[in-house]
């Protein structure tokens, strides 16, 4: 790390700029759930149609199935992550300031993880309950 | 015109085209709405989970989705979405292509324009069609 941040001049050190060696990560995660969402993304939207038109009875029988339940949770999973990673993405590139990025960021993260638990959480509950 | 530069003055900084002058091609406007479709997803996501907890914590609350869902803006709202995965699943797959570092000529992009333009409204009529929803 060390020898990676010699490349810069000790004044852009200090004022943190240059690139912050975590780009390959990113890049890498949001492909790998790319590719993990072109299966569940297919599925999940032909269940969303199908079950949009069910009643709470018939959307609780259809998750009580393991296969339902586990896969919307992956689905959530990778779908709020890659969809973290996309709009990191965009915030970098239009948001005109370093403040506006990092704020900008730093919420929809957030939200994303909190979208995430709630998820998760409600697939659980609904799957076990009883009807 | 003077030769000579006033010094007291900061030179002019060069100013880039403005945006109408660039040419924006199909391919470009294509990979743009790859980033609109992300956006739309991603609200998609939260809307998802506000199904599943009303579904979970709110039986009383939860046939006023249903009848949302079945009103015509709510079919259209279902309808749009999934034309929005079907865009982004099509342009994502290219791009996918242009990370390997294949495909950057115009004879690749040309003719996958026109497979994301007429592929896009297959898919999404086949996905409601298959899952037996209103199309």
């Amino acid at each position: 790390m060390s020898a990676i941040r010699g490349k810069y001049a000790p004044v852009r050190r200090a004022l943190g700029l240059g690139a912050a060696q975590g780009g390959t990560h990113h890049w890498w995660t949001a492909k790998l759930t790319a590719i993990a969402l072109i299966p569940l993304g297919l599925w999940l939207v032909a269940s969303v149609i199908h079950l949009a038109a069910l009643d709470r009875a018939g959307v609780l029988e259809w998750l009580r199935q393991p296969a339902h339940g586990a896969g919307l949770i992956l689905f959530l999973l990778f779908g709020f992550h890659h969809s973290a990673a996309g709009l990191q993405t965009i915030m970098e590139d239009y948001l005109p300031t370093h403040a506006q990025k990092l704020a900008g960021i730093l919420v929809s993260t957030l939200l994303h993880l909190a979208g995430a638990a709630f998820g998760v959480y409600a697939v659980i509950v609904a799957a076990l309950r009883v009807v | 015109m003077s030769e000579k530069q006033d010094q007291s003055q900061p030179r002019p900084r060069p100013v880039s085209p403005h945006f109408q002058a660039y040419h924006l091609p199909l391919q470009a406007l294509l990979s743009f709405g790859h980033r609109v479709s992300g956006v739309v997803l991603s609200a998609g996501m939260f809307v998802i989970v506000g199904y599943v907890w009303l579904a979970a914590f709110a039986p009383e609350n939860f046939a006023l989705i249903k009848g949302l869902l079945a009103t015509p803006a709510g079919r259209l709202a279902l309808f749009l979405w999934t034309g929005s995965f079907c865009y982004h699943l099509f342009t994502g797959l290219r791009h996918m292509i242009w990370d390997t570092g294949a495909g950057l000529e115009p004879p690749f992009y040309r003719a996958s324009n026109w497979v994301i333009l007429l592929g896009v409204p297959v898919c999404t009529v086949a996905l409601f069609v298959l899952s037996g929803g209103p199309p």
